[in-house]
């Protein structure tokens, strides 16, 4: 069973997110600050993160530098969240290192199979 | 004479050899001959002499034998009569022995008569003393003396007395035995003096001739001195004219060495000639019109060996087509074998085949003593192809030269040798021949005449003249005009020539004058002007006053040109002409107010107008100051009056000044209220979207269709709430210019593919047709995700107002733009409401209203995007009752537009 590191301030979207996940078959953990988040991905190396990036302390964009400057950063995939939904905000992300790009409001089950695209997980 | 040169020429060492040993030869069978002939000569001398000689002795020698012999038997026949009758032997011994004393006598024989007749014999060499008688005495060959011996003349006996000439016959024998080597011994010594003295005078003086003449034959001559020899009589008459003849020879034998060499040489270079020259040569016979001989290029020409061409006719080796036949070629070489060279042109044939261009020269000649026809033929087939283009070519250039739009002449020696089209019209012929042959001087009028002279006697020294001149030309009519001539030199197929190019510049130099007029003009105008007017450079100097100026400052003109501005100019800080500068050479004139310092350091308030004024080294300054003191002072007063007005104004203004500010400041308050409100408004509307979704997607367990539906209407009210919302929010960021393109390329085909896949559930829901007219081809750069915003808008408007029929997507480029349009078979819009389309929140009356949704921003928004962010337009068009066709425009590469803009914008600022 893969777990999922999810970054994200709003406890609502936390909830959506991990619940979510947890029905589809993964575990989950959670943090709901950068550094809490970038702490987490660190020592329980998760095998993938979903990453808000509008986030209260550091900048969702910097948490993706930091952890793919970091020991685990090359392979892990990261999925970036936002709902600024701006032209080029996709393209800035995916060049910022992330694997994917999801916008709010999120469609659940595009959500699922993006995730499990990202990760090679087939079933 | 010449073979045997020439051999001698080849086989020099064989030669040297031959002469000598036939010489050798012949000098010593002259000498034998001669020895031999002296030897024999004098041999038969002497042994005829020795003969004579020894018949004299001989008789003289056999006359004192015979005596002897005589006496001796006379003697004998007395003495023995006693010892004969007395019969006394031992006397007759003693008296035989007696007489063979004589060594002449060879024998005596005694014979006795009578009774007791006895042979008494006393013989030489045979020693028999009594002969028995009847015993023959061999007497052969001897001298016999027989006598009676008588006693009282009484035969008794008788006496034979036998002489032998033996021992004269030794004697004589011996005697020519030693004449014999006598004369052996003297012609021996004759044969050797003999040889010795042809030797030393014959001989000898021939060997250096011989080894003179060989040397003269070998051509040498010169090493052997002839006169070295020592010659005697006729010898010496030999010598010299051989000595002259070697001479003569010598010098022949030299020339005609050289003659040889240089027919050699001849003949070589000839045949070397013959067969290397690039011609084909063929030597006919003069009344067949045969082939004789041809040289290894007309074997190369015509692909025939050298045996093959003597056996082929000129008909073989023409085309054969009229008119180059076999019958034509002969007329010609007829023609030449009169003795009347012909030049023709042919068209010839080689053994493969191929047809070619020749050119043939015929001439008779003689070739080696007999008359010949000498055919040369030359290869031009490559000539006459390039001859048409040449022909061509100087045509063209020639066409050029005549129609050119510049007054062309050429020259060569002070004479023209051609002139343009225009050049006749510049000076006034109708023809050419008017003017070709004519001397160059008299273009020209007799005042630059000598300017020509000139030029051409330094052209003619090699010295550089220059190319362009300015002068004054001399037409037909004896008109003159100003002209200008270039001229260059050109190199023509037949020697190098002038080329000149003249012009009339009658109008330029009115130009000049009227330039120069009206340059004195304005110079009165500046130095009259009551202004003190300044010219001044971008650095500030003083380049140019006029007499105000020096008359309002106090200082000379001199002085004053070496000052600057600021010098001058006292009222404005330095770096305040700095913006007026840029101003004025922006194109602005400008009127400053400033204070004008005087030489002796007082100053007056000036108003100055300052103008940018282009000479040819550049912008200058051009400023008008004008001593304002009395307005100045005017003004003062006036201002006085209005300061109490100002006040009042003034108070007002601030009150406004104020008001805006804080109309500004609420403003920027509205912006970033509604920016920050995006983030705070979506958030919890996303979480209501994302969980409705999920329940309604059954992740959390089967829903019953009550449950469905009231989530639905939950699910699709957050939707419509999040897009209302984000409406809102996208025009306040355009309107508080927050929102920036991002340019991307892309396929607009695949964008307009996804703005279908967006719409697709509605269009199926309404069972709604879409077509799509969009090339596949068409690329654009621009903000896709606002186009595709945009496009999903007309889309979302045409399926919301059509009920049936469909919807037609459609694309065209023009101008750099790309349009794309979305038409409906809808309701349509009336004319009136046309113009509202645009505007935010217009939602037109219509019988659907209550069965649309929509925020009332969708268009406003498009337009929005299409103006301020994709610097595109948008349009409608429709008939009511029939459909609408909503029109977006926008730039093909929005970079372009982005830069243009920019440039636009800054030029504003500056």
């Amino acid at each position: 069973m893969k777990t999922g590191l999810v970054i994200e301030d709003d406890e609502n979207n936390m909830v959506l997110i991990t619940r979510l996940l947890e029905k589809s078959g993964y575990r989950t953990l959670q943090a709901t600050t950068g550094l809490q988040g970038l702490e987490a991905a660190l020592r329980q190396k998760p095998d993938f993160i979903i990453l808000d990036i509008q986030l209260p302390d550091i900048d969702g964009t910097e948490v993706l530098r930091r952890i793919r400057s970091s020991e685990i950063g090359d392979t892990i995939p990261i999925i970036a969240m936002t709902s600024f939904a701006m032209s080029g905000d996709r393209e800035r992300l995916l060049k910022a290192g992330c694997n994917e790009y999801i916008e709010k409001p999120i469609d659940p089950q595009r959500v699922i199979s993006q995730i499990r695209s990202v990760i090679g997980d087939i079933s | 004479m010449t073979k045997d040169c020439g051999s001698i020429r080849r086989h020099t060492g064989e030669d040297m050899m031959g002469p000598s040993n036939s010489i050798k030869l012949r000098k010593t069978s002259v000498a034998v001959t001669v020895i031999i002939s002296i030897m024999a000569v004098t041999a038969i001398l002497i042994c005829g002499l020795w003969v004579l000689l020894n018949r004299i002795i001989h008789d003289r020698w056999w006359g004192q034998l015979h005596k002897e012999h005589v006496i001796l038997a006379d003697q004998l026949s007395e003495s023995l009569v006693l010892p004969i009758w007395n019969f006394d032997n031992s006397e007759i011994g003693k008296i035989l022995e007696g007489g063979m004393k004589n060594e002449n006598i060879f024998g005596i024989v005694v014979n006795t008569t009578g009774k007791q007749a006895r042979m008494y014999g006393r013989m030489r060499d045979t020693q028999w003393d009594i002969i028995n008688a009847g015993q023959e005495f061999p007497t052969k060959g001897l001298l016999v003396e027989e006598r009676d011996i008588r006693f009282a003349n009484e035969l008794i006996g008788k006496v034979r007395v036998v002489a032998s000439s033996k021992f004269i016959e030794g004697f004589l024998h011996q005697n020519n035995v030693f004449m014999f080597s006598v004369l052996v011994s003297f012609e021996l010594i004759l044969a050797l003096s003999l040889f010795l003295l042809l030797w030393r005078i014959v001989l000898k003086p021939l060997q250096g001739i011989e080894a003179y003449a060989i040397e003269v034959s070998s051509g040498n001559a010169g090493s052997t001195n002839i006169q070295a020899f020592q010659f005697q009589g006729e010898l010496e008459s030999l010598r010299s004219s051989i000595e002259k003849m070697f001479i003569q020879l010598g010098t022949r034998y030299k020339e005609l060495q050289e003659e040889v060499k240089r027919r050699t040489e001849s003949e070589e270079r000839f045949l070397t000639i013959f067969n290397s020259v690039n011609d084909a040569i063929l030597i006919h016979d003069l009344d067949t019109g045969s082939i004789l001989d041809v040289n290894q290029k007309m074997c190369e020409m015509y692909g025939y060996t050298r045996e093959e061409v003597r056996s082929i006719d000129v008909g073989t080796l023409s085309s054969g087509e009229a008119p180059y036949t076999q019958q034509e070629a002969l007329e010609w070489i007829g023609k030449a074998a009169k003795g009347n060279p012909q030049l023709v042109e042919w068209r010839c044939k080689d053994k493969s085949g191929r047809l070619f261009w020749v050119e043939i020269n015929m001439r008779r000649a003689n070739i080696g003593g007999i008359d010949r026809l000498l055919v040369v033929v030359r290869d031009i087939t490559d000539r006459k192809t390039s001859e048409s283009a040449l022909q061509e070519s100087e045509e063209r250039f020639r066409g050029l030269i005549e129609k050119a739009p510049v007054a062309i002449s050429i020259s060569r020696g002070g004479r023209t040798i051609y002139v343009n089209h225009k050049y006749l019209a510049l000076y006034g012929f109708e023809v050419a021949d008017e003017r070709v042959g004519q001397p160059v001087f008299d273009e020209w009028a007799p005042e630059s005449r000598n300017d020509i002279l000139e030029r051409s006697q330094k052209r003619a020294r090699g010295e550089i003249v220059p190319s362009t001149y300015e002068g004054t030309g001399q037409r037909k009519d004896g008109s003159h005009f100003p002209v200008h001539v270039v001229v260059e030199t050109v190199e023509l197929p037949d020697g190098p020539a002038l080329m000149a190019f003249l012009s009339d510049v009658t109008e330029r130099k009115q130009a000049e004058k009227a330039l120069r007029e009206s340059e004195k003009r304005f110079r009165h105008l500046f130095e009259g002007a009551v202004d003190a007017l300044f010219v001044y450079d971008q650095q500030g100097r003083i380049v140019g006053v006029n007499e105000g100026v020096c008359s309002s400052l106090g200082y000379t003109r001199e002085e004053l040109l070496q000052l600057s501005v600021p010098d001058v100019e006292v009222g404005l800080h330095p770096a305040d002409l700095a913006p007026i500068r840029d101003r004025v050479l922006s194109g602005q004139s400008v009127i400053v107010e400033g204070v004008h310092r005087r030489r002796d350091g007082s100053t007056f308030p000036v108003e100055v107008h300052v103008a940018l004024f282009t000479a040819t080294e550049g912008p200058l300054f051009f400023a008008a100051a004008r001593d304002i003191t009395e307005r100045k002072r005017a003004e003062e007063e006036l201002t006085q009056y209005r300061a109490h007005l100002e006040e009042l104004v003034e108070v007002r203004t601030a009150e406004l000044s104020e008001a805006n500010k804080k109309l500004k400041e609420l403003d920027l308050l509205k912006s970033m209220f509604i920016a920050s409100m995006s983030h705070e408004l979506r958030t919890p509307l996303n979480s209501i979207i994302g969980f409705t979704g999920m329940t309604l997607q059954g992740m959390s367990g089967e829903l019953n269709d009550e449950q469905k539906d009231n989530l639905t209407r939950a699910y699709l009210s957050a939707k419509h709430l999040l897009s209302l919302i984000t409406d809102v929010i996208d025009i306040s960021k355009i309107e508080a210019g927050r929102i920036e393109a991002y340019p991307e390329g892309f396929v607009l085909r695949e964008m307009v593919n996804d703005a279908i896949a967006t719409i697709e559930p509605q269009l199926k829901d309404k069972g709604l047709t879409i077509e799509v007219d969009v090339p596949p081809e068409t690329n654009l750069t621009t903000d896709r995700k606002r186009l595709l915003q945009c496009l999903i808008n007309f889309l979302g408007n045409a399926v919301k107002f059509t009920e049936s029929g469909g919807v037609t997507i459609a694309s065209w480029k023009a101008d750099g733009q790309v349009f794309l349009s979305v038409s409906d078979t809808g309701i349509g819009i009336a004319q009136k409401d046309m113009h509202r389309m645009f505007e935010p929140f217009e939602r037109l009356e219509t019988h659907l209203r209550v069965k649309t949704g929509g925020t009332g921003l969708g268009l406003y928004l498009t337009k929005k995007l299409a103006i301020d962010v994709l610097r595109g337009d948008v349009s409608v068009t429709s008939l009511e009752g029939q459909g609408s066709t909503f029109t977006i425009r926008v730039p093909e590469d929005i970079r372009q537009a982005q830069k243009a803009s920019i440039e636009r914008s800054g030029g504003d600022i500056v």
